[in-house]
């Protein structure tokens, strides 16, 4: 099994996804499990950068307990 | 490539920002498979994301909707948005949308997550909807477009569909279709100068695969409709669509077009030159052969004139003497004794030979079940 598609299992990528994917030859297969990680990894920065830019809008007092809010 | 399979590779290389054409490979696939895989990707991305979303939907939710507008167009962003959206009442984000702008309703649109903002989309008003399609159809975000025709309402469908005349865009939309039982609603909706468009758009940009493909859901009466204007298209357009039929493996959905259209059509679309190229025949009965589409083919070959009947049968009896074996197996038995009953008596002696020494049972049977058939009788007296 690829690095990625150990990755994406451990990511708790869905079983059906997951099943799919190891259906593949494996050349193909870790093709496929690199281009979802990117993926995923790119819309992980996307979301913690637009989220960060909310932050960075909340006025200096208030910002704690808004990240507390946004991030848990 | 299949038509199809290409539509299915854009969707899932648009989903995991992939350059188009990187996932080739995945060319053979099953495209249900391709799709229920992509499905499953979407919500996963989604769900990495849900609980921030919900939390910045709960905050959204403590001001105002024009403050919300402003935070989102100028701090969050569309993506971001987009997830937020999902996770408001819709009329919450219904009134947000009316503050939102078109361009940005539009961007925002092409990020929502199919399976999560469905119940966003259902709700949105007419008039936003319209509106947003417009932007969509302005930046050629068809896969987008797509995907709404098969959530929102039936009256914003209608709005969204009256505003298309682009026919290109239409074959889009409607190739990338996720639910393609939608496909007769769509085309229904359409008047006849924006069906003439979209088949306009099939020749000038090389979009024939994709309506070929797409005629094989359509009903009936669409499919004799649209079948009828494809037969006007003149001889030259419709040589163009049978080489792309043969290319494609589309002949199934070629022939059941054929067979819905006005048997003036007909007549005419069986009989043209291109058809009597032995590699365009070979392939057609090829593909009905391995598709089990012998009732499609059968109910036109009593059209054929002897020019043309000619080459169907040099493959039926020569170069593939087995499909006759198939078809009697297959085929409905008036279908049958249409083409038994249509050959010359030239062609008696070599279809008895065939079916003498490639399908003597399946023909026993056949004759047994049509004793009193007058169309076999030329073939029972060369088989005795």
């Amino acid at each position: 099994m690829s690095d990625s598609i150990q990755s994406l299992k451990n990511k708790g990528l869905p079983a059906d996804a997951l099943a799919f994917i190891e259906s593949l030859p494996a050349e193909q297969a870790s093709k496929l499990a690199d281009a979802v990680l990117a993926a995923m990894q790119t819309k992980d920065r996307r979301v913690e950068k637009a989220m960060n830019n909310a932050l960075n809008v909340v006025p200096g007092p208030f910002r704690r307990p808004v990240k507390k809010m946004l991030f848990g | 490539m299949h038509i199809e399979t290409q539509a299915e590779l854009l969707k899932l290389s648009r989903l995991l920002e992939a350059e188009e054409g990187s996932l080739d490979f995945l060319d053979g696939q099953d495209i249900s498979a391709m799709a229920a895989f992509r499905a499953s990707v979407s919500g996963f991305f989604y769900e990495q994301h849900q609980d921030s979303y919900q939390r910045l939907a709960g905050i959204s939710k403590l001001v105002p909707t024009g403050a919300s507008a402003k935070l989102a167009t100028t701090v969050l962003g569309s993506v971001l948005a987009a997830g937020i959206a999902s996770e408001l009442p819709p009329e919450r984000a219904i009134k947000l949308a009316d503050k939102l702008p078109e361009d940005f309703m539009a961007k925002l649109c092409i990020h929502l997550e199919p399976k999560h903002s469905r119940s966003l989309l259902a709700a949105m008003p007419d008039k936003i909807v319209a509106t947003v399609a417009r932007t969509l159809l302005a930046m050629n975000e068809h896969i987008t477009l797509a995907r709404f025709v098969g959530v929102i309402q039936p009256s914003a469908l209608k709005q969204v569909s009256a505003s298309i005349e682009d026919g290109e865009a239409m074959v889009k939309i409607a190739l990338y279709l996720e639910d393609k039982s939608k496909l007769d609603a769509l085309m229904g909706l359409l008047s006849e100068s924006q069906q003439r468009a979209t088949l306009k758009a099939a020749t000038d940009h090389e979009l024939w695969p994709a309506v070929l493909s797409l005629n094989g859901y359509l009903n009936t009466e669409l499919r004799g409709r649209m079948g009828n204007l494809v037969a006007e298209q003149g001889d030259t357009a419709l040589s163009h669509i049978i080489e792309v039929a043969s290319e494609q493996r589309l002949w199934t959905n070629l022939l059941q077009a054929v067979n819905a259209m006005d048997s003036k059509h007909q007549q005419n679309v069986v009989n043209l030159e291109k058809l009597r190229e032995p590699a365009i025949m070979e392939s057609l009965i090829t593909t009905v052969a391995a598709e089990n589409s012998w009732d499609e083919l059968l109910t036109l070959l009593p059209l054929l004139d002897q020019a043309h009947l000619a080459p169907a049968l040099d493959v039926l009896t020569e170069r593939q003497p087995q499909s006759l074996d198939a078809a009697l197996n297959h085929a409905h038995d008036s279908n049958l004794l249409g083409l038994f009953g249509h050959l010359p008596d030239s062609e008696v002696a070599r279809v008895a030979d065939v079916l003498k020494s490639n399908a003597a049972d399946s023909w026993q049977a056949f004759a047994a079940r049509n004793g009193d058939a007058h169309e076999i009788e030329a073939l029972k007296a060369a088989l005795a």
